[in-house]
């Protein structure tokens, strides 16, 4: 029956989140009807390039769904979230920015082959995800405390990652933030597909995914089964970690300059938000990565329809918190049942008065 | 557990072994104190001898409350001036970073009052909120400098000023476009840090300017931390939209190369022959290359030397001069047509 069916698919987890982007969507396409719109252009130097909306929210939500997909992670298996990967993105675009210019500002090479500059700030940002993973798992440390020290300390060490000087690299290395010359899709979706696929794979053929759930959930369960709950701990920050790494690349590459006082102002709430959206309790425990993704999608969403809309810039915070204020209550488990209880109470008079008909 | 206790209590205490090696070697008053409580009275006795002498040999000792330490080559250029001029004229430099953190730089503020500096120079994150510390200043008789932005206090709270006259910048630009004879201007605000003097100031500017002279501004919001990739992604997002524009007025040279990036990306022309007038503040040595270059149209002064300006400010106080209370800083501006390497080759930041 169409009514059942309607009825499980409103009960699927992802209803809410899904429903809010398409709403979003929808709005976007009555105040800019070219919204949905995508147009092959060239840039300037005449390599063909896509031009839309839609290319442009995909491209920039690279880092959130990137951080994202690690901070869900981190959310199921230890209870808390990690509040220093904007900070830490400042890390890794310092060593980034360190190791391709050097002590140069306006160098005309680079110091050192694209590829390394990635290992090395991936490995920056797995060393901050240990260093928090450390505190948390080990040390036993609410996840917000722990990370609230590179939180704080973040972006001094990206300075002087470094040198305190603020280098711009040469154009080249923008190809991995923008564009390759010639392929008109830009890159940061690209690495956003490959990032998602390997999730896919990873928590389809590891036990990644059940470990972590099983963790979160109850460790002490978790441990009389045989895991060692620090561990999965432990390595759910290290693959946060990776994440950064990975975003703070893409971040660097976008303006090849990197800013660490500045780049990527309070993304750590978004990424939060994201996960959030995505249906995910924030307590730990069973996750849904789709969840998240889509959450971090519907939050660039937002961000661009702010900027295309043109609201007085006063009231743009104020905007962005009325739309997440009512996103969040429809998703609280009392809206839910009430929505649930009316819709039964209803059908129940319905079949009330057929039969006394 | 036991030894983990001693091996905690033994690093406590090579710790504060350390920090009072270190207040020790660089004479400040307030380890000094601390050790007073926490060490040896011998130790501490030597310390407050070296405080003391420091308090009166007559070396000037000025407090400057500096917003970030890395956050454009504007403030690196800013900071390097301070710190050449203060070594130039032997006074002694105490200068601490609000990295951000205004709050912090009110903290800041107090502990260099209680320090007791002679001078203290602030430069300030946000215009507002400094009444306290420039009333404790003014019962410590320490004379109150505004430097880089200027604060919102009463004329009696603060002895001097050194700071850049944001709106008059902005209407320099505003002024400049209006020679420009472009058919109907569609001008793209790209604002700085909200609430922040220089965005107020060139927001004022060119919102007064707009609607003096008829022009249409067709975006108009402030991007955290004057940045290139938020800008960026905005133009981007605009071109994407189909919103026309014909102006960008970015809020600093950053945000300003951002926006380019972005027009660079959809192949829209800009600059000097261009179909966008680019106009940029600032004006850093690189910028100004651009401007030579022709990628950006006018590129307006904010002059960071501000170091030997209070030195002659100091001297004067010091001379027992009475110096002017609101004076701004002489600025220029830099044109794509005028502009020559010899102006650019003369930048030193």
């Amino acid at each position: 029956m169409p009514t059942n069916k309607l009825k499980s698919i409103s009960k699927h987890r992802l209803f809410v989140p899904i429903a809010f982007l398409v709403f979003l969507f929808f709005v976007n396409m009555i105040i800019n009807p070219g919204f949905l719109k995508i147009s092959m252009g060239s840039d300037s130097n005449g390599n063909p390039v896509l031009i839309g909306n839609i290319v442009n929210i995909l491209t920039n939500a690279t880092e959130l769904v990137i951080l994202a997909i690690g901070m869900t992670l981190v959310t199921s298996s230890s209870k808390g979230q990690d509040i220093s990967v904007g900070a830490t993105v400042a890390i890794v675009g310092g060593v980034i920015m360190r190791v391709l210019c050097g002590m140069e500002t306006q160098p005309t090479t680079l110091h050192a082959p694209v590829v390394v500059a990635l290992v090395l700030g991936c490995l920056a940002g797995i060393a901050c995800g240990m260093f928090n993973g450390l505190l948390v798992a080990k040390f036993k440390i609410q996840p917000m405390v722990a990370t609230l020290i590179l939180f704080t300390a973040g972006r001094s060490i990206g300075s002087m990652a470094m040198g305190g000087l603020k280098p711009k690299a040469v154009s080249s290395f923008g190809y991995y933030g923008n564009f390759i010359p010639g392929f008109p899709i830009p890159t940061p979706i690209l690495i956003t597909i490959v990032v998602i696929i390997i999730t896919a794979i990873v928590l389809k053929k590891t036990n990644l995914a059940l470990y972590t759930k099983s963790v979160g959930i109850n460790d002490k369960a978790a441990y009389l089964n045989g895991l060692n709950p620090n561990l999965i701990k432990f390595i759910t920050f290290m693959i946060l970690g990776l994440c950064v790494g990975i975003a703070g690349f893409v971040q660097a590459s976008r303006v090849q300059t990197v800013n660490p006082y500045t780049i990527v102002p309070s993304i750590e709430m978004d990424v939060i938000l994201a996960v959030a959206l995505g249906g995910n309790s924030l307590g730990g425990g069973k996750f849904n990565m789709t969840g998240s993704i889509i959450g971090a999608y519907t939050i660039q969403t937002l961000t661009s329809m702010l900027t295309t809309l043109n609201v007085n810039t006063n009231a743009v915070p104020v905007f962005k918190a009325v739309i997440i204020l009512v996103l969040v209550i429809i998703q609280t488990p009392i809206v839910k049942s009430f929505f649930h209880e009316h819709i039964q109470t209803a059908k129940l008079l319905k079949t009330q008065r057929k039969e006394r008909a | 557990m036991k030894k983990m206790i001693s091996l905690l209590l033994v690093c406590v205490m090579a710790f504060s072994f350390t920090a009072c090696g270190n207040s020790a070697e660089t004479e400040e008053a307030d380890t000094a104190e601390v050790a007073v409580t926490e060490e040896t009275t011998e130790e501490a006795e030597t310390e407050e001898a070296t405080a003391e002498e420091v308090a009166t040999d007559g070396t000037i000792t000025v407090g400057v409350v500096q917003t970030n330490a890395n956050e454009s080559d504007w403030r690196t250029a800013n900071t390097k001036s301070f710190n050449e001029a203060f070594a130039e004229a032997g006074f002694e430099i105490k200068m601490v970073f609000g990295e951000g953190d205004h709050a912090k730089q009110i903290s800041q503020a107090q502990q260099l009052i209680q320090e007791e500096v002679d001078y203290l120079v602030v430069l300030g994150l946000q215009s507002a909120g400094w009444e306290d510390v420039a009333k404790a200043a003014k019962e410590a008789g320490i004379p109150f400098i505004m430097a880089d932005r200027k604060l919102e206090l009463s004329e009696d709270l603060y002895t001097a000023m050194v700071c850049s006259d944001f709106e008059a910048e902005g209407v320099k630009a505003v002024d400049w476009l209006k020679t420009q004879e472009l058919d109907a201007a569609k001008i793209v605000v790209l604002g700085g840090d909200t609430g922040s003097s220089a965005q107020l100031g060139r927001s004022k500017a060119i919102e007064d300017g707009a609607a003096a002279n008829g022009w249409e501004i067709v975006f108009n919001q402030n991007m955290k931390g004057w940045d290139e990739t938020l800008a960026k992604q905005a133009v981007a997002d605009l071109i994407a939209s189909g919103t026309e524009f014909n102006v960008i007025y970015a809020e600093n040279d950053n945000m300003a190369r951002g926006a380019c990036d972005a027009m660079d990306a959809a192949g829209i022309t800009y600059g000097k022959d261009g179909d966008v007038t680019v106009i940029a503040f600032d004006a850093n040595k690189w910028a100004l290359e651009y401007v030579l270059e022709g990628k950006f149209n006018l590129d307006v002064e904010c002059n960071p030397l501000h170091g030997p300006r209070i030195v002659e400010l100091i001297n004067s106080l010091e001379a027992g001069e009475v110096v002017e209370q609101n004076a701004y800083v002489d600025e220029e501006m830099f044109d794509c047509d005028t502009i020559t390497q010899e102006i650019v080759d003369a930048r030193s930041y």
